[in-house]
């Protein structure tokens, strides 16, 4: 990519009054951040928030430092392997296609695959067995 | 404030669940939560991704993402709802109105898994939420009820039938509905044979079921309700009326309580009459029975709605008794002492609605003597396109209707919230209409007075 590229980036940043934009193509990354995007003539958000704030439940998340991450597709609870017998669906450094079952979330009984939505190496599986997901939650990190 | 409410040896000292989930959204679920604090309940909140910076998320003690911006996959998923229940360790779940609030199916989800709802029984949603079964087995508890079709109906055919029977105009109806969808007033046997197929598939695509139900229609009632609250005991106590007439296209718009047109000696009758009936439905929790209300004083039942309802904060005023928490101490087996509530004053809800989505860029909210707004929007906050545009209810309380009918248009024209559309401009001048001042509006006026002026 050339800096023409980059300059268009910006300007599409600027036009569509966004405070931050990332590209992606084969294995070029490119993440434009606008700094200090505060100091535009943006009201002021007040939000009440009371002493003890709240947390979300399924804490400790991991701080994920990707957003190349599967997600988990519903809430419930997350198993790493099929039953405690089988080996997990997946480990760090297995490769995996889209497609591919990585884990399984468990909510009223009801069981819900969670499927890898491209293809990639596993860096780290981000919660472990057995632990409550909300929708969302990044669950594995994949590079 | 509802010690008064109870028999006195044996209101609860000991709370039987710990932590309340709130399975809703809005204004509804920030007004639950600050009840569950007062009284020192944790609180959860289930949140879709759209509302993640909703004040309920940002109050509650936890909260958690539940699914998407469909509430199909988030707000009205049970499963969802019960596994963040479940994984938060949540005793108990408040369901607000709307969404999964009358659902028989999430009540015995609740039961099954060892969660108390507050409100009814799954048996006890079923039965009043079925439109023909609930007004004969009201009639029975001694209530009037209209005319109406003995059986649901799915056909043209028996439609006209039935409808010989009743006599006309008729209003069909949507027998698992709600909110005006799958309602049609039919005049003529010509009119039902262009109207009723229409409004089946209105209610096919809204409630996934296409039994209908026909009922005489009344065609200038006054919309009248009565605030209920029963015991698992069978003790049930009537908590005064409220009139909400004014409405467009069947959605309340501004409701008052007392009925002032209601004259006392029918009023105290319609209370006592609905507290009696409600004694013999095995219901626990607070409820509403509606009625429509002519002119000449007679009056029938409509519905009963088996939750909290969007205008309790008018009763709450004119009782002073937290409707909330009055849902929470009966969720916890608290026996009411059954006693004629005595209301005083006036008290006028007036509902502002989004017209468009978009962020609040400026917020200016009233205040004053008597007055209330319940809301969840503040500065900065984003109303999402996905769900009911009600964003706040500025209620007003005073002795008397007239002054508070004066304030409430102060303050109207106080309010400012900008970024976004809203009906203020509306709600100021209905205000200022005769009809509305006067009294002599009807369940039709506001559609009416608004195709006039287009």
């Amino acid at each position: 990519m050339d800096t023409k590229n980059i300059e268009e980036l910006i300007n599409l940043l600027k036009e569509n009054d966004l405070t931050e934009l990332e590209y992606e193509k084969d294995d070029e990354h490119i993440r434009i951040k606008r700094a200090n995007s505060e100091s535009y003539a943006q009201p002021v958000s007040v939000s009440p928030q009371h002493s003890n704030p709240s947390h979300h439940i399924m804490a400790p998340k991991e701080v994920v430092t990707s957003s190349n991450t599967i997600n988990a597709p519903t809430i419930g609870v997350f198993y790493t392997a099929k039953s405690p017998q089988d080996p997990p669906y997946v480990k760090p450094g297995d490769h995996i296609k889209q497609g591919d079952v990585v884990g399984v979330i468990e909510a009223m009984k009801v069981f819900t695959n969670v499927v890898a939505d491209r293809d990639g190496i596993v860096e780290k599986v981000l919660v472990n067995n057995e632990e409550g997901v909300e929708y969302d939650q990044p669950l594995i990190q994949i590079k | 404030m509802t010690s008064r409410l109870f028999k006195l040896n044996n209101s609860v000292s000991k709370w039987p669940f710990h932590k309340v989930l709130v399975a809703n959204r809005g204004e509804i679920a920030v007004r639950i939560i600050r009840t569950c604090r007062v009284l020192g309940l944790a609180t959860v909140a289930v949140y879709s991704e759209t509302d993640a910076k909703s004040l309920a998320v940002q109050l509650a003690d936890q909260a958690v993402c539940i699914g998407p911006d469909n509430v199909n996959a988030s707000y009205i998923n049970i499963a969802a709802i019960i596994s963040a229940a479940q994984l938060t360790g949540a005793d108990a779940i408040h369901p607000g109105y709307g969404f999964l609030s009358e659902s028989p199916e999430f009540a015995d989800a609740c039961l099954e898994n060892g969660i108390k709802l507050i409100g009814p029984s799954g048996d006890v949603m079923r039965l009043l939420g079925d439109k023909e079964q609930a007004r004969m087995t009201v009639a029975k508890a001694g209530l009037p009820v209209v005319k109406g079709s003995s059986t649901t109906i799915d056909n043209l055919a028996d439609a006209l039938d039935q409808a010989q029977e009743i006599g006309y105009p008729i209003m069909v109806k949507a027998s698992a509905g709600g909110g005006g969808k799958g309602m049609r007033i039919v005049n003529s046997p010509k009119e039902m044979a262009a109207k009723f197929t229409v409004a089946q598939d209105e209610a096919k695509a809204a409630f996934g079921s296409g039994q209908m139900y026909l009922e005489q229609y009344l065609a200038n009632p006054r919309h009248i309700e009565v605030q209920i609250a029963a015991d698992r005991y069978g003790n049930a106590i009537a908590l005064g009326e409220r009139d909400c007439t004014i409405q467009a296209r069947h959605q309340k718009v501004m409701e008052e309580a007392p009925a002032v047109v209601v004259p006392a000696r029918i009023r105290d009758e319609m209370l006592r009459r609905s507290a009696d009936a409600v004694a013999q439905l095995n219901y626990e929790g607070v409820g509403t029975i509606e009625f429509l209300y002519n002119h000449d004083g007679s009056y029938y039942f409509m519905e009963m709605n088996t939750r909290i309802q969007v205008e309790h904060p008018i009763t709450e005023m004119i009782t002073n008794v937290d409707l909330v928490e009055l849902q929470l101490r009966l969720a916890a087996g608290a026996e009411l002492e059954p006693q004629l509530v005595v209301t005083h004053g006036f008290a006028l809800e007036c509902r502002i609605n989004a017209m468009t989505p978009g962020k609040i860029t400026g917020l200016h909210l009233p205040g004053g003597q008597g007055v209330r707004v319940d809301t969840a929007i503040y500065q900065g906050y984003v109303v999402p396109n996905s769900y009911d545009g009600m964003i706040a209810k500025i209620i007003v309380y005073g002795d008397r209707r007239q002054r508070v009918l004066q304030q409430m248009q102060a303050i109207i024209d106080e309010t400012v919230i900008t970024g976004i559309q809203t009906n203020l401009g509306l709600l100021a001048q209905i205000l200022k209409e005769p009809s509305f001042q006067r009294l002599t509006a009807t369940v039709n006026w506001l559609d009416d007075l608004q195709k006039q002026k287009h």
